[in-house]
């Protein structure tokens, strides 16, 4: 179950999922929540009474999607969350979800040994419930804030989305012209910040860092457009989700609460060694 | 005039209110259960820096010898020899060595160490420590054993905090060319960018030698 088909980076990490299923031999099904929690509370009772053993969950809101887990996890069905945290332990019988804290750390860093220390810069968030998008705020801004030089002139929510990213830059470039770099939540938004950017003729001047290794976003590295990225692996959440359902079903009843998938550094330096999506 | 009685009474009703107003605290569930919950994450920084570490360092591999056993090492050589807190190819090592200094940049110090029969070159961080580097290389600090991720990410803040505070701004005072540096810290290495990258030290201590 998916919070977005409308991002190739979840559909990748849906298919993997599903493929690895069928793959070990049962039937799999994707459900889309289009980023909405009722319509991811209807999936949640249609695939409870379409009697699916075990629901491997992207959540649509880090809150907002308790209940509907809840009610899994009350029906006897484990749940096992895939990138997306929910914020209640109980409310999941495993989280595997990338390390975006750390991810933004490295990328804060690079951002302050590329840059320097000083200039003026637009953060783009992603969705305000989910957790990913504050993790990696955070992990950014714990570096980055250690340089009081650098002024965030702008900072907005574009949902994770490319044209809504694209919109906001566009109109907040308006008001700040005078920006060195773009901080974005995803790649998706970063690709819309660097058409803004090119739109307006900046985009050799500022310089665009995003976070998921999607495969737009790799291309464009290698192509000198967005700087940087953190590549998340949704082959290994996928499939460790898959592979702990798979325990569940074989009698397994303790797994941790949570486990981190690892995330890359990807830059102009190394892109080489990267594929999109984390493939190699 | 009221009677002394009432006053008595008056009295005793103000006192009995006064006792009940300072015993009684009301404060919201949601605050107290987050106060009680609160885990010190600067008192267990403390011990493991102090107490908890001195075993691992006085057993940590020198630099040099453990970068030329991993470029040939087997996935579970370095499963072994590094320490994961995630899923994936990068894998965390305390170290130690002796290096005389090769040249003094704005970020980092960088070493020639030589031991073991074996030479290599290690960057030495002195600017951007923020990362995870001594957290994850201790092998000590298990994200099973937090309740969240944000105290187990806390544990790196205070750590890199304090060696940026009280280790770094010494060393970085005192270090000049050719001096010989003692050096325990912590890198990170991933397996699949092996000789890509390069290899970057977290200062755990730092000694000039001179």
């Amino acid at each position: 179950m998916v919070s977005t088909l409308n991002n190739p980076w979840f559909v990748f990490l849906a298919e993997t999922a599903r493929d690895e299923a069928e793959r070990q031999g049962y039937v799999a099904r994707i459900f889309d929540s289009q980023n909405n929690t009722s319509l991811e509370s209807n999936h949640i009772e249609n695939a409870i009474a379409l009697g699916y053993q075990a629901i491997l969950l992207n959540a649509t809101d880090s809150d907002g999607s308790i209940a509907n887990a809840r009610k899994a996890i009350s029906a006897g069905i484990p749940v096992f969350c895939m990138d997306r945290e929910v914020n209640d332990a109980a409310a999941a019988t495993s989280q595997i979800v990338s390390d975006s804290y750390a991810g933004c750390v490295e990328l804060g860093k690079l951002f302050v040994s590329t840059l320097g220390k000083e200039g003026n810069y637009v953060e783009l968030l992603g969705l305000v419930g989910d957790n990913n998008t504050w993790n990696r705020s955070k992990g950014f801004h714990h570096v980055v804030d250690h340089f009081p030089r650098w002024r965030m002139v702008a900072q907005q929510s574009a949902d994770f989305d490319r044209n809504k990213a694209m919109e906001v830059l566009e109109s907040t470039l308006q008001a700040h012209p005078d920006i060195d770099a773009v901080f974005c939540g995803n790649d998706a938004m970063a690709m819309g910040a660097y058409q803004a950017l090119a739109a307006a003729g900046k985009s050799s001047t500022v310089k665009v860092f995003g976070f998921d290794g999607s495969e737009d976003a790799v291309q464009s590295i290698a192509a000198g457009g967005v700087y940087a990225t953190v590549m998340q692996f949704p082959e290994i959440i996928a499939k460790t989700a898959v592979r702990c359902a798979i325990a569940h079903f074989e009698g397994k009843t303790s797994f941790p609460a949570k486990t981190l998938v690892g995330v890359e550094l990807v830059t102009p330096k190394n892109i080489d060694a990267y594929a999109g999506f984390g493939q190699q | 005039m009221p009677r002394w009685s009432v006053w008595k009474n008056a009295i005793r009703f103000a006192a009995v209110g006064v006792v009940i107003f300072l015993s009684v605290r009301i404060e919201p569930l949601e605050s107290r259960l987050q106060r009680e919950k609160v885990f010190d994450v600067e008192a267990y920084v403390n011990g493991l820096l102090h107490d908890s570490l001195a075993a691992p360092i006085a057993t940590a591999p020198e630099i040099c010898a453990l970068l030329g056993r991993l470029s040939s090492a087997t996935d579970a050589e370095w499963a072994s020899l590094g320490r994961q807190t995630a899923i994936g190819s990068r894998y965390c090592f305390l170290v130690r060595g002796t290096g005389i200094v090769e040249r003094v940049e704005a970020d980092a110090v960088v070493l020639r160490l030589t031991d073991s029969g074996r030479s290599c070159d290690v960057r030495v961080a002195t600017e951007y420590v923020f990362g995870n580097e001594i957290r994850d290389a201790t092998g000590m600090v298990r994200l099973e054993d937090f309740d969240d991720l944000t105290t187990f990410n806390q544990v790196s803040e205070f750590i890199n905090e304090r060696i940026r505070t009280q280790v770094l701004p010494p060393f970085v005072n005192e270090v000049r060319s050719h001096d010989t540096v003692d050096v325990v810290g912590a890198c990170c290495i991933n397996k699949r960018l092996m000789g890509v990258e390069d290899v970057e030290l977290v200062p755990l201590k730092l000694n000039i030698l001179r």
